[in-house]
């Protein structure tokens, strides 16, 4: 595990806003965390970057704890702000060789780092300063940055939150892109959009983990319905099967069944055989993960 | 080291495209001018401006008049503006969020203090410098600086104290993360000096005898080692002010 938060906790004044949070972050995983606003996404990320103390509980990021003040375990980590803010007189380049000096990257390292980071998020050919830039370059230029040193971890905060569709889309296809080189952890209230490139998904509502687990898992675990189309029309099947044990039901031109295990899974292969249907497909039936969060908020 | 030089290089970069480097330079430079130029200039202003007829014996202008203007002219405009010009060093950082992404990085933020500091140091060092050559080399142009004593160290008494004010500025800045609040906490430390000052015992002590002294000291009334106290303790003070800032940025929540 890169990232293991242990009973985190962390209160401003009366208001807890971390509830004994525990979260695993595995390896080479792009990790999403939903929430809705205000739930405390940021300050767990804050938490995890030593910008904010810990009330109760501990952060390690790659063996190393995190300590509030302290920046040692930074060096293993990529931060991407919701509202990067850069210094405005600086090109990306300039600005990304005082990245790349902060973290002590080599002189022969860094030329090269810097033309592939800029590569990757289409700012090779932009020579204006900052303050010419728009919103989803600033997050493009952010992914850079947060990228330079090879990071174990990149932590990214709300990265599509304010961009239009296609701006959304590049940043995804960069943190996907990303994580052939590392672990992506990154929060966002829009679930499509974790939903889109995320192997794991954690929930925090009202400063506590909902859930957390594998995205396939959470869209499969839960049903245990599959879909099937057939060779002929799905009422004749619906008629034909309806005396059976199975329950059946017709959704939308296919047949819905519950199949909890397998053994009713080959007893229902077995009567469509006796009965000589034909198989056109059949689908686990998944759950949009924007169905699953709204279930779990009731 | 690496990562010191790195800020510090990002600081000047940003001082020069900021204007601040050229504005430390003409403002500097035309205090340089202006204190020969108004040591020369008074008497014939006075009787230019005098109802015709009135006779004034006005003594000849010399290069002390010159100098009571370099004590007058630098630290009551000079030092004022070179404080607000230097007086949002962090808060224009904390609130816009720019350090945010550099500390995630792994900067230190001892780092981010000392390398500011150090900044406004070396442009507080190009100020005084600047304005105290053009003087020096002006006043010489029309008069004899020989009866002049302790001019060096006077100057460094002016230039030790704004070093103090400079760090009062940075801490208070760093303090409330507001650009107002490194020059409130100034004004209010300088009026507390000033308040000292009213005890005839304070003299012993107080920073600010470091200005009011200077006179003194060019006359040769006073000599270095009668302000060695006050000295000390000013750069000590510094020393301890800079500590705070750091240690209070430390614990700052970002």
């Amino acid at each position: 595990m890169v990232v293991q938060i242990n009973g985190v906790t962390k209160r401003f004044g009366d208001h807890e806003v971390l509830k004994d949070i525990h979260l695993d972050i595995p390896e080479h995983t792009v990790f999403g965390f939903v929430g809705a606003n205000g739930s405390g996404k940021t300050t767990l990320m804050k938490c995890m970057l030593g910008l904010l103390p810990l009330n109760a509980g501990s952060i390690t990021i790659a063996g190393q704890s995190v300590t509030f003040g302290e920046t040692k375990s930074n060096q293993y980590v990529g931060y991407l702000p919701d509202v990067p803010e850069f210094y405005p007189f600086y090109t990306a380049t300039q600005y990304l060789e005082l990245c790349a000096v902060i973290t002590n990257m080599t002189k022969t390292e860094r030329q090269g780092r810097i033309h592939e980071l800029l590569e990757l998020v289409g700012l090779a050919d932009t020579t204006s300063l900052i303050s010419t830039y728009s919103r989803g370059m600033k997050q493009r230029l952010g992914i850079a940055q947060a990228l330079l040193n090879r990071p174990k971890l990149l932590i990214c905060d709300e990265p599509t939150s304010a961009l239009d569709p296609a701006g959304r889309a590049q940043i995804l296809s960069i943190l996907h892109k990303a994580k052939e080189e590392t672990t992506v952890f990154f929060s966002t209230h829009i679930v499509s959009d974790a939903e889109q490139i995320c192997d794991h998904v954690a929930m925090l509502h009202e400063g506590t983990i909902i859930f957390q687990d594998e995205l396939v898992n959470l869209k499969q675990q839960m049903t245990g319905q599959f879909i099937f189309t057939f060779t002929i029309p799905v009422t004749e099947v619906h008629e034909r099967l309806k005396n059976t044990p199975f329950k059946v039901k017709i959704d939308s031109e296919q047949l819905v069944v519950n199949l909890p295990d397998e053994s009713t899974q080959l007893a229902f292969m077995q009567e469509l055989t006796t009965q000589k249907i034909l198989i056109q497909s059949m689908q686990p039936k998944t759950r949009l993960l924007e169905q699953l969060v709204l279930e779990v908020l009731g | 080291m690496n990562q010191w030089l790195g800020f510090l290089k990002k600081e000047w970069f940003e001082s020069v495209k900021t204007y601040k480097l050229m504005l430390v330079v003409v403002i500097f430079s035309i205090l340089g001018i202006l204190n020969p130029f108004t040591a020369k200039i008074t008497p014939v202003v006075f009787e230019k401006f005098m109802p015709e007829g009135t006779f004034v014996n006005l003594p000849e202008p010399t290069a002390l008049d010159s100098w009571l203007q370099f004590y007058k002219n630098v630290p009551q405009m000079g030092l004022i503006v070179f404080i607000l010009l230097f007086s949002t060093m962090m808060s224009k950082e904390l609130e816009k969020g720019t350090l945010l992404i550099l500390l995630s990085k792994g900067l230190r933020r001892n780092t981010v203090i000392t390398a500011k500091f150090f900044m406004a140091l070396c442009y507080w060092t190009l100020a005084i410098t600047l304005s105290f050559t053009i003087t020096y080399a002006y006043t010489a142009y029309y008069w004899d600086q020989s009866q002049l004593q302790h001019l060096l160290f006077a100057a460094s008494c002016l230039y030790v104290f704004g070093i103090l004010l400079l760090a009062v500025t940075l801490w208070g800045n760093t303090l409330f993360a507001t650009p107002y609040g490194g020059t409130l906490v100034t004004i209010l430390v300088v009026i507390a000096l000033f308040i000292a000052a009213i005890f005839p015992q304070s003299a012993n002590w107080n920073p600010l005898e470091l200005l009011t002294a200077t006179t003194q000291l060019l006359t040769g009334e006073l000599t270095p080692s009668d302000l060695w106290i006050p000295y000390t303790i000013t750069l000590f003070t510094t020393i301890l002010v800079v500590w705070l800032t750091i240690s209070h940025f430390k614990r700052k929540l970002l």
